[in-house]
């Protein structure tokens, strides 16, 4: 099986090579002129910029949200069983289905904007294309729909710690953040890790999110930008040359998670 | 109490933030187009209608993006689990093995899909497997995007088996293949159901393939985009209940996986 | 995952997974009588187009599957059936700016089963569509006009002069489709024309005026603009975030149907500026691929669409010029008023083998002065440099 992925991947990948190093008008390989051209568009520049930045933002909030989610759910309540199941929907759901309500939510006639008006507040541009806000828009939208996969790693490892831990230490007078900090987070510490490196990684495919939000142009990232180079040119070489950049960047930055598999 | 206060408005805002988005879709799905479009906008539905749904049944090509969804999903489980199953089987017996394709698939799980949707296109216009009626080259990159989903949930399963249930049934004078069609794979069950499910909800959801592969045959994801790309949030809305459809009675059904571990680490 | 085993009943799976197959297998064969024809359609323009084809149902037995789709995708829809030698496509609507390219993967028509519908056709239009031999037919011929909210602007604005008066009484509620793409050189181009510009030269005086006037508009851009496409600027317009843009006429057929038009929404001509005002052609043009399943069939679906009372009534439901001389436009409607009345500004795209270079230069300068503050002269001096260093001089093979 490994021979056959091997190849079905493989096969695809030595073509986009061979795509992003010939020139598309004289044929010739290998040639520089794609990357050259990349090189000049400032769109591209942008878009290396935020596929590099919109991760760690976008992992950093699903770390904070997932694990005060995975701390909230793990404390016995009625009602948790149902919650559990409940705040995974959101990762279950056809990515292009959140965005489209998402879109509605956020354009400036949207149910966003409505609410401020509601509370007396004035409203805001959530999507304006290079704004700042709407960098953190893209950011909270994808956290919404893959904090599920942060929260349950660190709810299975949370179930791992033993109960008499903590009951221990509460004996010995330690107040809850005291617990939280010098008990739960140094026992959590190889799960938080390995479910950074893994959606840290992950997050450098971002796509969708903000091509449907933004547009190629609002914020771009490599994915987009390369499909931008694809749809609306026709201009495959550029789009194999700005796709390959990034297919880099994620086998480099897998190293260090495959390394910590092997560790565990 | 101020406990249960914590845990009342604690549960109350997470539940509104998962389920808001969800009831806004079925809310415009329900209503005429006009009432999506004013400002400020309704928050309960104004006026009920079903003429969302009729527009996209009437539309010809609904019912065809919907045959190819489910066609593709099950065409994508069937190939996945075919390819995966002996491989998280020799995983899961031999360390050696289950490294390299650790390795190998964890590479795979998070190469990023434009790199191999651009050369896979310009590769299926060759091969006559472009936009095809039935989606064979979107089958294809779809079984290529979920192997790795399903074979870290069948690695877990099949471990779960001990070996010496294998050997025991080797030794009643079963051959090594027989052993495990008759009691490894009986016993995994669970696991192997769950994977199924799992790949059916990665394919049901996949828009990047889709949207590159498939340019006049389209499957759900595609044609969603086209709608709400073009203006239409009552249709599109529609179409967006229809698609979770699925995917909220997959996730009912694979709660208690979920809920054991089973299915973490599989990620997006 | 015990509980997951009984959850999850073995039979049922299986059982699930047959019925999906059941319903899943008439998608993998075509019905017989069925012609798929791909167009350039939005989901506002498929009812009436429906309508309009369930005459030649129920005349021939066959049954239309309309595929509707953006130009470059039905092309590239095309080109793969082309190579792969068979497909499912009987007819393809394609943009008048592409049929050069897509000529080898389409068939030569037969010209006599066209009959009278060809001899009924304006002859500049049936030439355009000749490309060693006739390949094309003309289905529609589209150009951009004003759109603009009459409840709050009441009158359009009828020159440069009264157009920045609008501009700066209601700023950031002006649209420019701004993303880089196709569209943004058509709204670009108008203006270039309008100032006595040429499509083909970044540094004469009449292109200087137009950006110099575009960068006096710039500040009451609505800040989407940077990525409104034809659909997205038409949605910001229905939900009343913008006043004003330019727009096909498709945009219309929209708002009526979500009964924004012709109250508030109405279209006018787009404002005169020094040298009088333009606009860019547009079209769409049918065209049988090389390995069509029904050709014959498939010509006699080019033939019903190109009739006259097909042609006359797409006109007047959605707005699309006939190339058919016997249809006049009615120029009365207030729906399509201001297209009508731009009819004898229409100007073509330069036709030059670097028009994709030329094309995205002119959306970068615009792009520049519109939303990064660039001194006009500057920017279109930078797009002059590049036209000059990056076009590749050898003539083209399609002229």
């Amino acid at each position: 099986m490994v021979a056959l992925l091997a190849t079905l991947l493989a096969y695809p990948v030595l073509y986009a090579v061979r795509l992003a190093f010939t020139d598309p008008l004289t044929g010739h390989f290998p040639s520089l002129v794609n990357y050259a051209q990349l090189g000049r568009d400032a769109l591209f520049w942008r878009a290396v910029r935020n596929n590099a930045l919109l991760p760690l933002a976008s992992v950093v909030v699903e770390l904070v949200v997932g694990l005060a989610l995975a701390l909230f759910l793990s404390r016995r309540f009625p009602g948790r069983a149902a919650l559990r199941a409940l705040v995974v929907i959101p990762f279950a759901l056809p990515e292009i289905v959140v965005l489209t309500i998402m879109r509605y939510i956020f354009v400036r006639r949207g149910y966003a904007n409505a609410a401020l008006a509601a509370v007396g507040w004035p409203a805001l541009d959530w999507l304006t294309p290079g704004s700042a806000l709407a960098w953190i828009t893209v950011v909270l939208v994808d956290a919404w729909h893959v904090t599920p996969v942060m929260f349950l790693i660190l709810l299975a490892a949370l179930a791992g710690i033993p109960a008499e831990i903590g009951e221990a230490a509460q004996l010995d007078g330690a107040g809850p953040l005291a617990r939280f900090r010098y008990m739960t987070l140094p026992l959590l510490r190889p799960a938080l890790l390995a479910a950074v490196l893994l959606r840290g990684v992950d997050a450098l495919r971002i796509f969708a999110t903000p091509l449907v939000l933004t547009g190629v142009e609002g914020v771009p990232v490599l994915s987009s930008y390369a499909y931008h180079q694809w749809s609306d040119y026709g201009n495959d070489a550029a789009a194999a040359a700005a796709a390959l950049v990034l297919a880099l960047a994620s086998v480099a930055l897998s190293v260090p998670l495959l390394r910590l598999r092997e560790a565990a | 109490m101020k406990r249960a206060l914590f845990h009342v408005a604690g549960g109350s805002a997470v539940a509104a933030s998962v389920l808001l988005p969800l009831a806004l879709i079925l809310k415009q799905a329900f209503t005429p187009e006009a009432e999506s479009f004013a400002w400020p906008p309704t928050w309960l539905p104004q006026q009920l209608t079903g003429a969302n749904f009729r527009v996209l049944f009437s539309s010809v090509e609904l019912p065809y993006g919907l045959q190819l969804s489910l066609l593709v999903g099950g065409l994508t489980v069937a190939s996945t689990l075919l390819v995966t199953l002996p491989a998280a089987w020799l995983a899961a017996r031999a360390p050696a093995a289950d490294r390299r394709l650790d390795a190998t698939l964890v590479i795979a799980r998070v190469f990023p899909s434009i790199a191999l949707a651009v050369p896979l296109a310009a590769l299926f216009v060759r091969l006559g497997l472009y936009n095809s009626p039935a989606a064979l080259g979107l089958w294809i990159a779809h079984t290529l995007l979920a192997i790795p989903f399903a074979f870290f949930v069948l690695r877990t399963g099949l471990r779960r088996v001990p070996v010496e249930l294998e050997e025991a049934a080797q030794l009643d004078g079963a051959t090594p293949l027989g052993a495990v069609l008759r009691v490894t794979l009986p016993l995994a069950w669970p696991s192997i159901a769950a994977a199924a499910l799992l790949v059916f909800l990665v394919s049901w959801d996949e828009f990047t393939y889709a949207l590159v592969l498939q340019v006049t045959n389209r499957p759900l994801p595609p044609l969603l985009y086209y709608f709400a790309a073009f203006g239409y949030p009552g249709t599109a809305s529609a179409l967006a209940a229809i698609m979770l459809l699925p995917a909220v009675v997959i996730i009912a059904l694979l709660a208690p996986a979920i809920r054991s571990g089973g299915l973490t680490g599989s990620g997006r | 995952m015990p509980s997951a085993a009984r959850l999850i009943e073995r039979r049922l799976v299986w059982r699930g997974l047959l019925i999906a197959l059941l319903i899943a297998l008439p998608a993998c064969r075509q019905a017989t009588h069925t012609l798929v024809l791909a167009a350039a359609l939005l989901p506002s323009e498929l009812p009436p187009y429906r309508a309009v084809l369930s005459a030649f149902e129920h005349d021939t037995g066959w049954r239309v599957v309309v595929v509707p789709q953006q130009y470059a995708d039905i092309r590239r829809a095309l080109a793969a059936e082309a190579t792969a030698g068979s497909g499912t496509l009987d007819l393809v609507e394609l943009d008048i700016y592409s049929l050069a390219a897509a000529a080898a993967d389409v068939a030569v028509l037969d010209e006599a089963a066209l009959g009278d519908e060809l001899a009924a056709l304006i002859p500049s239009a049936v030439r355009v569509g000749d490309v060693d031999g006739l390949r094309f037919l003309p289905h529609r011929l589209t150009w951009q006009a004003l759109i603009y909210n009459h409840a709050v602007l009441g009158a359009p604005p009828r020159t440069w002069d009264e157009l920045l008066a609008v501009a700066r009484a209601h700023p950031g509620r002006i649209g420019i489709k701004g993303a880089l793409y196709e569209g943004l050189t058509c709204d670009v181009l108008p203006f270039v024309w309008s100032a006595g510009g040429s499509a083909l030269a970044f540094d004469d005086p009449g292109t200087r005026a137009a950006f110099h006037f575009l960068a006096a508009l710039a500040p009451s851009l609505n800040p989407q603009s940077a990525v409104f496409r034809e659909a997205s600027i038409a949605e910001a317009m229905a939900r009343g975030e913008i006043v004003l843009e330019l727009n096909w006429p498709f945009a219309m057929s929209l708002f009526a149907d979500q009964g924004l038009a012709p109250q508030p929404i109405r279209s006018a001509p787009l404002p005169a500026g020094p040298a009088g005002a333009a606009t860019v052609l547009g079209g769409g043009y049918l065209a049988i691929p090389r390995g069509a399943p029904h050709a014959t069939a498939a010509l006699g679906l080019a033939r019903f669409l190109l009739s006259a009372p097909v042609q006359r009534e797409l006109h007047q439901r959605l707005g699309w010029f006939s190339a058919r001389r016997d249809v006049a436009p009615t120029g009365d409607e207030t729906l399509l008023a201001g297209f009508a009345a731009m009819r004898d500004a229409v100007r073509a795209r330069p036709e030059i083998a670097d028009y994709p270079l030329l094309s995205r230069l002119w959306q970068e300068a615009f792009r520049a002065v519109a939303f990064e503050h660039v001194d006009p002269d500057t920017a279109l001096a930078t797009a002059a440099r590049r036209w000059n260093a990056e076009r590749r001089a050898a003539p083209s093979p399609q002229g």
